[in-house]
């Protein structure tokens, strides 16, 4: 379990996060959802290490994160950030490979080339695997990232959990693939990944996420189950946008509709 | 593109991965080095053959060989060609890794000790060695000022790498423009400097430096081999060991921390240990610039950039094609000798014009 405790940054006057406390539990999809800036990425980075709180604590399977080895917290968590910004010819493959790089005491075994193809296959970037990445689009891009921290934590060493976090995994992606994207996270809970993940659109979150965490301006506003976060009232007061929630027709979970549109609305007609 | 580069240069190699293609090249690269090693021994102002030269390095350890030699080819071997033949494989070897190790750190491949200005501080804080150290009458025993020069050009390497680092790093992001622009400001300022020591410099303390400055590798002797190998040698060994974190720093500091590398180890150890072989390449044999720009560059069109491969594959290049300059600046104007860092500048620049105008898709200047 990673485990969140009163976080709070602030850099000078401003705060960013705001005495936030959550939980991500083995095998299950958190998302966090919530407007542009409201800490989005500031919590994410503090869950991963890279920046520090002012007050709190994250804990990863009971152990303060900072009491982890680099190494061996590597290979049970595994981090994708927003912007990978490599811009060196390797191919896509050696690019999955780099997510093998804790578990590896020399050279690559083929239980590792394995892994990187099973990786790729994932997430729909098979054929792609002999292209040089700075030539790849960016969906593709973000698709061989994803592939390469699957790799990262593809098995689980002996009886510890694992865990994914995702900053925003399906920005460049084409409809098919933020939903193949969704799909993957979810098997890898499946497999009993504690997945966390940002996501801009709440339908997504919605149809996949186990818990909803709401943020505004750096506070938690609401977390639980998408049915009990996803209320007209909650959204419009967080992203201050007049919206419809109601039952998706085929699934079970709700569906968020924005109400403000080009169109007048037919009441009004 | 860089099997388009390829499939170009050996039209029926179509190797699938780097990998294999890159144990081909390094293969490829050590018959080259011992070809160059073989010709750099063999031509000159006195022509040595292969033979010969056995027979005198028999000679000298007690092995009797068939073949004859004179005495001029004797000394010649002994006390000029082979040190120069062993200094160049060294600076090379050198230059190449310390170029391919800094372009890792700075995630860009315009990153040359040259261009950003290290070489520069590392030439600056040995002149000022020099000049200073003259003007206090500041004498210190002969092993150990020989020492001291490449320990003040490595101390002014670092110092350079450190603050080229700082100014053009903001949040682990190299800005280019900042690097090379921090670059150009750097190689002005220790101009300007060297300049201003030069007023306090004897008339055979300037020339002594205008020629070392400009790169040379005339006065190649054992005892610069001996003062060069432990600076230059230890990043070559070292190097190495740090190749899958410059790899994983190529996809950015916080992923390469994500894939449990020390970031911050990594880069000090960079930087150190670049500055130990440029100090020493500087001292031993003043400025020699673009190898450490050119040859990363073409084997990363080779063999990809994977530093497992291209820190030995530098090192093997880099020899090679410092051995290679040097045989052309001693030979070109027989008797007389061309500075090598003229010749390598010569022909280094007009690649780094082809690098910047090339290829936008790299996006090596944003």
């Amino acid at each position: 379990m990673i485990e969140a405790r009163a976080l709070r940054v602030a850099i000078g006057p401003k705060i960013l996060l705001d005495g936030i406390s959550l939980e991500v539990r083995a095998g299950e999809v958190v998302a966090v959802i919530g407007p542009n800036g409201a800490g989005k990425s500031t919590l994410r980075k503090v869950l991963c290490g890279d920046v520090q709180p002012t007050g709190g604590e994250v804990f990863m399977d009971q152990r303060p994160l900072d009491d982890w080895p680099l190494t061996e917290r590597a290979r049970v968590r595994a981090v994708m950030g927003q912007d990978s910004t490599l811009s060196f010819p390797f191919t896509v493959l050696e690019v999955v490979m780099m997510g093998r790089s804790p578990h590896l005491k020399g050279a690559e075994g083929p239980r590792d080339y394995e892994i990187a193809r099973a990786a790729l296959e994932d997430v729909e970037a098979t054929h792609l695997e002999e292209r040089l990445y700075p030539t790849l689009s960016g969906g593709e891009r973000q698709r061989v990232q994803l592939a390469r921290v699957l790799a990262q934590i593809w098995e689980a060493p002996a009886n510890c959990s694992r865990y994914l976090l995702l900053d925003e995994p399906t920005s460049s992606l084409d409809l098919s693939h933020q939903h193949s994207t969704l799909e993957v996270a979810r098997k890898f809970a499946r497999e009993g990944v504690g997945v966390l993940v940002i996501l801009h659109d709440l339908n997504l979150a919605a149809q996949y996420a186990d818990r909803l965490l709401m943020l505004k301006d750096g506070k938690l506003v609401a977390s639980g189950q998408p049915v009990a976060v996803l209320t007209s009232e909650t959204i419009q007061q967080t992203f201050a946008i007049p919206v419809i929630v109601t039952q998706h027709p085929h699934l079970d979970c709700p569906l968020v509709l924005p109400t403000r549109a080009r169109m007048k609305s037919k009441d009004e007609g | 593109m860089a099997s388009t580069a390829v499939a170009r240069i050996f039209p029926g190699l179509r190797v699938r991965s780097n990998r294999t293609r890159g144990s081909v090249v390094l293969i490829g690269l050590v018959l080259l080095l011992a070809l160059m090693l073989f010709l750099s021994v063999d031509k000159g102002a006195v022509e040595i053959s292969l033979a010969q030269c056995l027979s005198i390095i028999g000679g000298r350890i007690g092995l009797h060989l068939p073949w004859t030699f004179t005495v001029q080819q004797e000394a010649t071997l002994i006390s000029i060609r082979l040190p120069r033949v062993f200094l160049g494989l060294l600076v090379g070897a050198g230059l190449g890794v310390s170029g391919a190790a800094m372009q890792g750190l700075f995630r860009n491949p315009l990153a040359d000790p040259s261009l950003i200005g290290i070489s520069s501080g590392a030439a600056l804080a040995a002149t000022s060695f020099v000049i200073v150290g003259d003007a206090v009458a500041f004498t210190l025993p002969p092993l150990l000022r020989l020492f001291a020069f490449p320990c003040a050009a490595f101390a002014g390497a670092l110092v350079t790498t450190i603050l080229v680092y700082r100014l053009a790093t903001i949040a682990g992001q190299t800005i280019v423009a900042t690097l090379l622009l921090a670059g150009i400001a750097i190689n002005a300022l220790a101009q300007a400097l060297s300049g201003f020591l030069t007023f306090y410099a004897t008339d055979t303390q300037i020339r002594s430096l205008t020629f070392w400055k400009l790169g040379s590798m005339g006065g190649s002797t054992w005892s610069s081999v001996l003062v060069a190998s432990p600076f230059i040698l230890l990043p070559i060994f070292l190097f190495p060991r740090l190749s899958r974190a410059l790899n994983a720093l190529l996809l950015g500091e916080a992923e390469a921390g994500h894939l449990g590398f020390d970031i911050e180890r990594v880069k000090r150890e960079t930087v150190v240990l670049v500055a130990l072989s440029v100090g020493a390449s500087v001292a031993v044999t003043g400025l020699i610039s673009f190898v450490g720009l050119v040859v990363p560059h073409l084997l990363r069109l080779m063999i990809g950039p994977d530093h497992r491969r291209l820190i030995p594959g530098s090192a093997l290049l880099g020899a090679s094609l410092l051995l290679c300059a040097d045989l052309i600046a001693r030979t070109i104007v027989s008797p007389a000798e061309l500075p090598i860092g003229v010749l390598t500048a010569i022909t280094g620049a007009p690649f780094f014009l082809w690098l910047l105008l090339r290829d936008r898709k790299w996006r090596i200047i944003h």
